[in-house]
């Protein structure tokens, strides 16, 4: 036997060796690829960034929570007695050079404190222009004759403040407990101090930020007395302080005004001050991120695999409706009869004898939905919801278990990007529960249904989804409210 | 076999380092590879570890890779082949160089007539069971040489020795190829007449 002939039957052997294929050197491939090649840097890669996101939402949406909590907790805000009732702040341990207003939610408020304070006539090192009022020979008959009048009081009861009763009061019983709180009146004329009755058209001003009034201090009001006269106490309340603790209530009883002498137009003038504060509401419009669980089916006695969809949205709310949109995506993983998978006309050549289609197909959805609010009761409702849903197709890889001629039975698959885009494909059917944080923070769960109207996919799979999606969601702006005039 | 269509889409994704389509090219063209790592491993395991590698050199370079000629299949086939091919050069190398034996003055070796009828007769796996025998050296030489077709001075040049090394190892591989397999059939002579 030659060489020739020799390499010849060699060569013919290995060109017929053909060894079959071993799953198990396949996962040593995979440990390989992992090792050396890892797949998991593109996931790593896009969740941190959702992570990131998720707890962006969450820190804004607790910051929120907790700057409302905290102006409604630390500021303990009581009405006590209409008319002339007085919502108080109380605030331990805070010892603030502010002497009047403060605004807490859209009402104006009065630091109980600071009333004491002024009932007390106690000037601080910091407030020079605060004097202790120990003249009490500034009490005049009229001041007397005023006490002879109904008694107003605006106190702040010691469940309120945990301090002792702070009293603004006008009464009869002399003119050193007149300075207590007692509005100063100038009793030679007997028209309030200097005869200049604050321009309550340029009545405080609040601050968004921290509630207090700005530009409309005691201190500034006292200097302005003190002007017009020099001996005039100071730590008293102004007219506009009363105003603005009895504003409160929203009423101006005709026995205060009486007794504090206001005309009626400056009584208007305080509510007329009191009805451009600026009230605002929480916007309708809201953000939300959801993630969840999602299975879907492809019909038949094939399920999918449960895998996690998740995606942002926003919506309006106008009344009990809220249009919702978003953008969604999914990983759905199901698998297809042969007769439920139906590809472009033509496209079978090779693959003649199909038994099962599994798909793995990575889903962007966006869901258009009407929500309707069933019920509510404090911090929860329940709402159903139904929309349309348009799914975009970004990548789908479909493995094909089929006979070839011979019989043997083969597996084989293939994947195609961003080939098609469905609107409106799907029905959306869900219910939901939704718990309020706060005003502007809420967590829904959502159980819902995605019925097919059409197929989809390259093989027009009649695809049916279900699934559960927990959603954070914000509505971050505040809006006017309506009828209510800006300043 | 992948037709040519799904051949480039999974290549592009295989570029993009997606899981699913290099276990489709993995799948699809492990028997093909498998036989080039078979004829140049001792055993299936040392085969298994060679076509990984090779595969994870066409993985990682599966993005440059451009058809040389319109059937992108065939074309595949042999940047394929190439891969595999210096891979079990490289583990040779790597693994078995001390085993080359030195330079011997050029024989020629004939291979008896009778083992023509009897070599006939071998199935192609039993071939490739012998040429796994082989010792390393030997099989490597003999393998590039009978059947990837290359020069005694390429495989020199491939495996660092001189052309006659090469030469020389070829020429007691087929002596020991020829051995063995008439061995072989000996036994199996000797156990169909049991």
């Amino acid at each position: 036997m030659q060489f020739e002939e020799f390499d010849k039957k060699i060569r013919e052997a290995a060109d017929q060796h053909h060894p079959a294929y071993n799953e198990k050197a396949w996962t040593k491939m995979q440990q390989l690829l992992d090792r050396h090649l890892p797949q998991e840097d593109r996931r790593r890669r896009r969740f941190p960034l959702l992570w990131l996101l998720l707890c962006a939402v969450l820190a804004g949406a607790g910051f929120l929570w907790l700057a409302q909590t905290r102006s409604t907790g630390s500021h303990a805000v009581t009405q006590t007695g209409r008319p002339g009732g007085l919502v108080t702040r109380s605030e331990p341990g805070r010892r603030s050079q502010d002497t009047d207003l403060s605004s807490i939610g859209g009402q104006d408020i009065m630091d109980t404190r600071k009333l004491a304070r002024g009932s007390q006539v106690d000037a601080t090192p910091h407030d020079p222009a605060s004097r202790p009022l120990k003249d009490s020979g500034n009490s005049s008959p009229q001041a007397g004759k005023k006490a002879a009048g109904p008694s107003v009081s605006v106190s702040a009861g010691p469940g309120v403040s945990g301090r002792a009763p702070a009293h603004i009061s006008r009464s009869g019983e002399g003119s050193s407990r007149r300075a207590a709180g007692t509005y100063y009146r100038d009793s030679e004329a007997g028209t309030p101090h200097s005869g200049q009755m604050p321009d309550y058209r340029h009545a405080p001003r609040r601050s968004a930020q921290n509630g207090m009034v700005s530009g409309y201090r005691a201190d500034d009001s006292l200097s302005t007395y003190r002007t017009g006269r020099k001996t005039q106490p100071a730590g008293l309340l102004l007219p506009e302080q009363w105003a603005g603790a009895d504003l409160l209530a929203g009423l101006w009883p005709d026995s205060l005004r009486s007794a504090l002498d206001l005309s009626e137009d400056q009584a208007l003038a305080f509510l007329a001050a009191r009805n451009r504060t600026p009230l605002r509401e929480v916007s309708p419009w809201g953000f939300s991120v959801s993630a969840g669980p999602d299975l879907s089916s492809a019909g038949g006695h094939y399920v999918g695999r449960l895998r996690l969809s998740y995606g942002a949205g926003f919506s309006y709310t106008k009344n009990r409706v809220t249009l919702r949109t978003g953008l969604y995506t999914s990983r759905k993983i199901y698998s297809a009869s042969a007769d439920a998978y139906h590809p472009p006309s033509g496209y079978w050549t090779n693959y003649a004898d199909l038994k099962r289609v599994d798909a793995d197909c990575n889903i962007y959805e966006i869901p258009v939905s009407l929500a309707y609010r069933l019920g509510q009761s404090s911090g929860h409702s329940w709402f159903v919801s139904a929309g349309l849903s348009s799914l975009l197709m970004q990548r789908e890889t479909y493995h094909y278990l089929y006979k070839d001629p011979s019989g043997q039975l083969e597996y084989k698959g293939w994947t195609l990007y961003n080939k098609n885009r469905h609107f409106f494909s799907m029905l959306d059917l869900s219910a939901g529960y939704q718990r309020a944080l706060s005003d502007r923070v809420s967590l829904v769960a959502e159980p819902y249904l995605a019925l097919p109207l059409q197929g989809v996919g390259f093989g027009r799979v009649k695809l049916a989804s279900a699934g559960v999606l927990f959603t954070l969601q914000v509505r971050p702006f505040q809006v006017r409210r309506s009828g209510t005039t800006q300043r | 076999m992948l037709s040519a269509e799904e051949l480039t889409v999974h290549i592009r994704a295989c570029a993009l380092n997606t899981r699913e389509s290099q276990k489709l090219i993995y799948s699809s063209f492990y028997g093909y590879a498998m036989a080039i790592c078979d004829r140049y491993a001792k055993n299936q395991e040392d085969a298994v570890e060679i076509i990984n590698d090779g595969f994870l050199k066409v993985f990682r370079e599966i993005g440059h890779f451009e058809p040389a000629y319109a059937d992108v299949v065939s074309s595949f086939k042999g940047w394929l082949r190439k891969i595999m091919i210096y891979t079990a050069i490289d583990h040779f190398r790597r693994n078995h160089k001390h085993q080359l034996v030195s330079h011997l003055e050029e024989v020629i070796y004939q291979v008896p007539d009778h083992s023509a009828d009897a070599i006939s007769r071998i199935s192609h796996e039993e071939i490739i069971r012998s040429i796994q025998q082989l010792s390393p050296g030997y099989r490597t030489v003999f393998n590039l040489f009978v059947i990837e077709g290359l020069s005694h001075e390429e495989i020199a040049g491939h495996l660092g020795i001189s052309a006659g090394t090469s030469k020389s190892n070829l020429a007691k591989a087929r002596r020991q190829l020829q051995k063995l397999l008439f061995r072989q059939q000996q036994i199996e002579i000797k156990r169909n007449a049991v």
